[in-house]
């Protein structure tokens, strides 16, 4: 629970500088010559799961990893896909069920709002997806699915012109599909995560020389 | 032609893996088993397993009661038709149903085991309550048939009795009620001369013996099961 509200803090903080960064208005958005395609960016994904669900009082969550693809449309707005995964460990088999391992996948796609300040991009974008949690019982595995929607808070750095590092928080939802009795609705009817990542950006075009 | 039966490959390959996906839980699905155990003088038992099991011995929820005799578990549910089972103080419902004379299926010895199961193919059942589950005292029966040396007689013979798993359907109208156990008549002619049966059943309960001796009408026996240990001889 410590680690869960440390990490809690850590993640606000990464958003409030993200946002603080966003309001500065010093440098140019993309004006000069060269063609700002988008970008592409991967890295592991730390999921933290809060609030009364099984997400969080029944599984042990580890480490996966997030790639997502931003191709810009009109100006500042970025969409395209996004991918991620993590894996657990099942903590709790009495409330959750007897399985021992779930994988959960998800593809969706993002719309963002993007500011280059300087050699900083802060973007903040909101996602909708689907969500499959892969589950490995005895013998045998099985699924539960649900709609994700995510709010994606996003800060990178460029160290060169088609390179960069980013760091970004996910407040996310899972609107869980499992059909359960109303005893366990609290436990199965959602699952909240405010997910941590940071890893790899690749700038697309020749845009970000003249940023 | 090579590429012919590259598709033959590819064709069975893909089969192959599609079945070997095939399932028997069932996806986006929960159900909660509740219930309470108690002996024959309602006194609370604790620490005995309940497990919810597939056809296919897949584990998908278990646990044991508490001091009070209560348990709640989140279980999966198998997809039909494979059939969902809980089972109260016994190892896995697969086994019991082909084995279930066999007391090696019972957890704790001191008491006797029930098997409930769903074979319905109508699963939106989301709660199992079990109710209170009353568990009696584990009883065994030494049946002896002795043929008196020098007779000429025979014997037809079969035992009714509640089994020391007793089975419950879960789509029935009485969860207290297990399923008889019987068996089926057995001749022995002449040549028989001492016959030894172990039934594994109840304290409290009893064991009907029911018998055609030369043909002759049928007569009933009834053994109560009065001590864990009981001998029954029997001579014609």
């Amino acid at each position: 629970m410590f680690l869960n509200i440390r990490t809690f803090v850590l993640a606000l903080f990464i958003s409030s500088t993200a946002f603080a960064q966003q309001t500065e208005t010093t440098k140019i958005d993309s004006l000069g010559p060269g063609k700002n395609i988008g970008n592409i960016s991967f890295g592991p994904y730390f999921p933290i799961a809060f609030g009364d669900n099984f997400a969080n009082n029944g599984l042990d969550l580890k480490m996966g990893a997030r790639f997502s693809f931003k191709i810009k449309t009109t100006k500042d707005f970025y969409v395209g896909p996004y991918f991620s995964f993590f894996k657990s460990n099942v903590s709790d088999p009495e409330l959750i069920g007897n399985y021992f391992r779930s994988n959960n996948y998800l593809v969706g796609g993002m719309v963002n709002y993007e500011k280059h300040i300087g050699d900083f991009d802060a973007s903040i974008g909101i996602g909708v997806g689907y969500s499959t949690y892969r589950n490995h019982a005895t013998g045998d595995n099985f699924s539960d699915t649900a709609t994700a929607v995510w709010l994606n808070p996003e800060l990178s750095y460029r160290f060169s012109n088609y390179l960069g590092v980013y760091a970004s928080t996910e407040l996310r939802h899972d609107f869980m599909n499992v059909n359960v009795p109303k005893e366990l609705k609290d436990t199965f009817n959602g699952a909240n995560y405010i997910n941590i990542s940071f890893g790899l950006r690749i700038n697309l075009g020749t845009a970000h020389k003249y940023m | 032609m090579k590429r012919k039966h590259l598709f033959q490959y590819l064709f069975l390959g893909i089969a192959f893996v599609l079945q070997s996906c095939e399932v028997d839980i069932m996806n986006d699905k929960r159900v909660l088993v509740t219930g309470t155990i108690v002996d024959s003088n309602n006194n609370p038992i604790s620490n005995i397993s309940v497990r919810s099991e597939t056809s296919r011995e897949a584990l998908l929820g278990e646990t044991i009661s508490d001091e009070n005799g209560q348990f709640e578990f989140t279980s999966l549910m198998s997809k039909p038709p494979y059939n969902f089972y809980i089972a109260v103080n016994s190892k896995p419902f697969s086994e019991i149903w082909h084995y279930h004379y066999d007391t090696e299926l019972i957890e704790n010895i001191d008491y006797s085991a029930k098997a409930f199961y769903d074979e319905s193919n109508n699963r939106n059942a989301s709660t199992y309550h079990l109710g209170v589950i009353q568990l009696n005292k584990y009883a065994k029966l030494n049946l002896h048939i002795n043929n008196i040396p020098g007779d000429t007689n025979t014997l037809e013979y079969k035992l009714n009795y509640d089994s020391a798993i007793c089975r419950v359907n879960l789509n029935g109208n009485d969860l207290n009620r297990c399923e008889d156990d019987e068996s089926e008549f057995r001749f022995l002619d002449s040549e028989y001369s001492d016959i030894h049966i172990n039934v594994e059943s109840q304290l409290g309960t009893t064991v009907t013996f029911i018998y055609k001796l030369n043909g002759e009408p049928e007569q009933t026996i009834s053994i109560p099961l009065t001590n864990p240990e009981n001998t029954y001889v029997f001579e014609y």
